[in-house]
């Protein structure tokens, strides 16, 4: 990545910064404080025309949120300055109609949430009062009657003995009160008594506090059977009233979902010009523009401007320090490796100018997956998997199918260590065919030892590759500190295993003083470094690495967890009738097919993360985000 | 009598190491889970933090796997 400032008279500052935004290559860094120059004029009436767009972009993004539909998209963000008062009367004039259906899509929502509420006490309370039930409001004042339902929030009786005796003091003995309880800590009451007494009733409820069920309009004048039918038939209408509206809404957002989009990349496109525009420095006469550029594509960055602009623009090359801390990254690998970039990049993107682990994660992460599976039956059944989910996700979730690549290679790696292990659905191929391992079947007795040497192999060579790849970057960047550090770790972790290879007798004796003094050099060396803190830092760091190396021994126990599995799903297989045994063996292997795809790829992804980045990995990067490109757009560069 | 004090002293080595592992990925994943809810972009690192304690049992395993091997 490389800094480019471009520099042009200032008043085509305004068609320069549109048409990088049409070639989409750059990413426009803040030119004033780097150059020490003060930025455009106008800067309130930017912000103010920003924050209007803001609101314009809330409003578009909410009528797209109804249809379920994706922002901005891919649509041209480049537009000429949008005309704001147009703008918002298009968009008033597509939601207003929308709006209305909203707050009447609420409406119904809201009816369908509370309506059960009312029906349970009336439900409870009929049986109480069955003549009085059939009454409406009406006959009910004939009859110079008037009742109140009500919920007290309590199990206490004694509550309602308390509103008896009280009703009692106000109406005496010209009153009806009785209670039943509804739910656990409620109890329904409903009062009856003269229609006379009926602001006296209302006036004691509201001195005790005392909230009575007010039933809503369209039910009020109901007798109390009438309302429950009522609310009964409206709660078995409304989901189908809902469906309707949201059908009206959908019909009536779906003609306008083009235009809503292209509107959307407009305000995205002018909201991107405005903060760019505001990054550019200006002198009397000229404008900066300090752009990111990925290093490469400087040459046709300067063909395009040359091309587009004219030559009064010029593209300067300001050549930035390789690790400037405010440069973007934009991983770069190839075909192959690009799958693991998301893996990377889940942890964090490597810092500006430090090593990118793509291509070592590419290369070992499939590996260590393979090693801890090693079945040929199951990595055929997860190549087959990989494959339709790459056919399936191709359109909708290119991640995921970029991810299945991933997937592939961990399969096909488990199908080379199953023929190594001798395993095809754990001992299957072993009963079937006999020993065919080409190295050795894992389960059996005498493998625990190499395999355990195998994983723990494979830790010191991956440990010692990162150890390598930090001192060579040490190197690069003239980091003496680093550098001697690395080496002092490489050269103890050398001695131990000439001291474990003398120990087993696999090297002769005299590997013994050399291995000795390797390991007792990098101690001091790595103590050295440190100052007197290093005392005891210096070993923790050895002990450390150590521990990163025996942290592989979980490639040995994930895989013989998985081999046991296998081996027991067989086992199980054979008890009972041949069908039964097919079908609970089928069961487990699947099972541990699961297991397989989601516990090694944890693993192999943990080991990467911790201990083999540790090593070399200088995280904290920041993404490159090309101006006039979507996030998420692919960043390599078109044409 | 050998062979079964071998083999109870190897599952004591996972078993407690394994019992470890699981109290401090608790602790760390119920924090971590947090952190991702209010942080989706450090879902990655919190991961990491997870996964540091499952060296107590690859080490746990380790020693076991010594004591059958060696003993």
């Amino acid at each position: 990545m490389t800094k480019a400032q471009i520099l042009g008279p200032r008043r085509e500052v305004e068609r320069a910064v549109t048409e990088l935004q049409r070639l989409g290559r750059v990413e426009i860094a803040d030119a004033r404080a780097a150059n020490g120059i003060e930025g455009l004029r106008g800067e309130k009436l930017r912000a103010s025309r920003r924050d209007d767009l803001r609101s314009l972009a809330a409003q578009a993004d909410g009528l797209l949120a109804e249809l379920d539909a994706a922002g901005a998209g891919q649509a041209d963000r480049v537009e000429h300055a949008l005309d704001l008062n147009a703008l918002k009367d298009e968009l008033d004039r597509i939601s207003t109609p929308v709006d209305e259906l909203r707050r009447c899509l609420e409406a119904l929502r809201d009816e369908r949430l509370v309506l059960p509420g009312y029906l349970e006490p009336l439900r409870r309370l009929l049986p109480l009062v069955p003549e009085l039930a059939e009454l409406d409001d009406e006959a009910l004042r004939q009859l110079r009657l008037g009742t109140v339902a009500l919920v007290l929030n309590t199990e206490d009786e004694f509550v309602v003995q308390t509103l008896r005796g009280q009703l009692s003091e106000e109406l005496g003995k010209k009153f009806a009160l009785l209670s039943t309880r509804i739910e656990a800590g409620a109890i329904g009451c409903l009062i009856v008594f003269p229609y006379a007494d009926r602001a006296a009733v209302q006036a004691l409820l509201g001195r005790a506090q005392v909230r009575h069920v007010a039933l809503p309009e369209a039910f009020e004048h109901l007798s109390l059977h009438a309302a429950v039918d009522a609310i009964e038939r409206r709660l078995a209408e409304l989901p189908q009233a809902i469906a309707a509206a949201e059908d009206r809404r959908r019909a009536l957002l779906v003609p306008h979902a083009g235009r809503l989009r292209e509107l959307r990349a407009g305000i995205a496109g002018e909201l991107e010009r405005l903060e760019a525009v505001g990054r550019v420095g200006v002198t009397q006469r000229t404008f900066i523009a300090d752009c990111w550029v990925p290093r490469r594509q400087l040459a046709a960055l300067r063909e395009e401007v040359e091309a587009r602009l004219g030559t009064a623009i010029v593209v300067e090359d300001t050549a930035p320090s390789p690790r400037d801390p405010d440069a973007p990254v934009l991983m770069r690998n190839s075909r192959l490796a690009r799958p693991f970039e998301p893996l990377v990049s889940f942890l964090e993107l490597p810092r500006a100018g430090a090593l990118d682990p793509t291509l070592m994660m590419a290369l070992f992460l499939p590996l260590m997956f393979g090693a801890m599976v090693g079945d040929v039956g199951y990595g055929a059944v997860l190549l087959a998997i990989a494959l339709v989910a790459r056919r399936a996700y191709r359109v909708r979730t290119p991640l995921l199918a970029r991810l299945s690549w991933v997937l592939v290679a961990g399969a096909v790696w488990s199908i080379v260590f199953g023929v190594l292990f001798g395993e095809l659905f754990g001992d299957l191929g072993q009963r079937v065919f006999g020993d065919w391992a080409v190295w050795r079947y894992r389960p059996a007795a005498d493998t625990l030892e190499p395999l355990l040497l195998l994983a723990v192999a494979m830790g010191a060579a991956h440990v010692v590759l990162g150890l390598g790849l930090g001192a060579l970057e040490a190197i690069r960047f003239g980091e003496g500190r680093e550098l001697f550090d690395k080496l002092g770790v490489l050269l103890v972790l050398g001695g131990l295993f000439g001291l474990a290879g003398w120990a087993a007798g696999h090297l002769p004796s005299g590997a013994l003083t050399p291995a000795v003094a390797a390991a007792v050099v990098g101690v001091v060396l790595v103590m050295s470094l440190h100052g007197a803190i290093g005392m005891i830092t210096g070993p923790l760091e050895l002990i450390g690495t150590l521990g990163k190396v025996l942290s592989y021994l979980r490639i040995a126990a994930v895989g013989l967890a998985s081999a046991h599995l296998a081996a027991v799903a067989n086992e199980l297989g054979t008890i009972g009738p041949i069908w039964m045994g097919v079908l609970v063996a089928t069961f487990f292997h699947a099972m541990n097919v699961a297991l397989a795809a989601f516990s090694p790829t944890i693993q192999a992804l943990r080991l990467h993360y911790v201990e083999f980045f540790d090593t070399f990995f200088v995280g904290g990067g920041r993404e490159f985000t090309p101006f006039g490109r979507p996030p998420g757009a692919d960043t390599q560069p078109t044409s | 009598m050998e062979t079964g004090l071998i083999a109870i002293g190897a599952a004591l080595a996972v078993g407690l190491a394994g019992l470890a592992t699981g109290y401090a990925q608790a602790r760390i994943g119920a924090a971590a889970m947090g952190l991702i809810a209010e942080r989706p972009e450090m879902a990655g690192r919190a991961i990491l933090l997870v996964a540091i304690p499952e060296t107590l049992v690859i080490l746990g395993f380790a020693v076991a796997a010594m004591l059958i091997v060696l003993l």
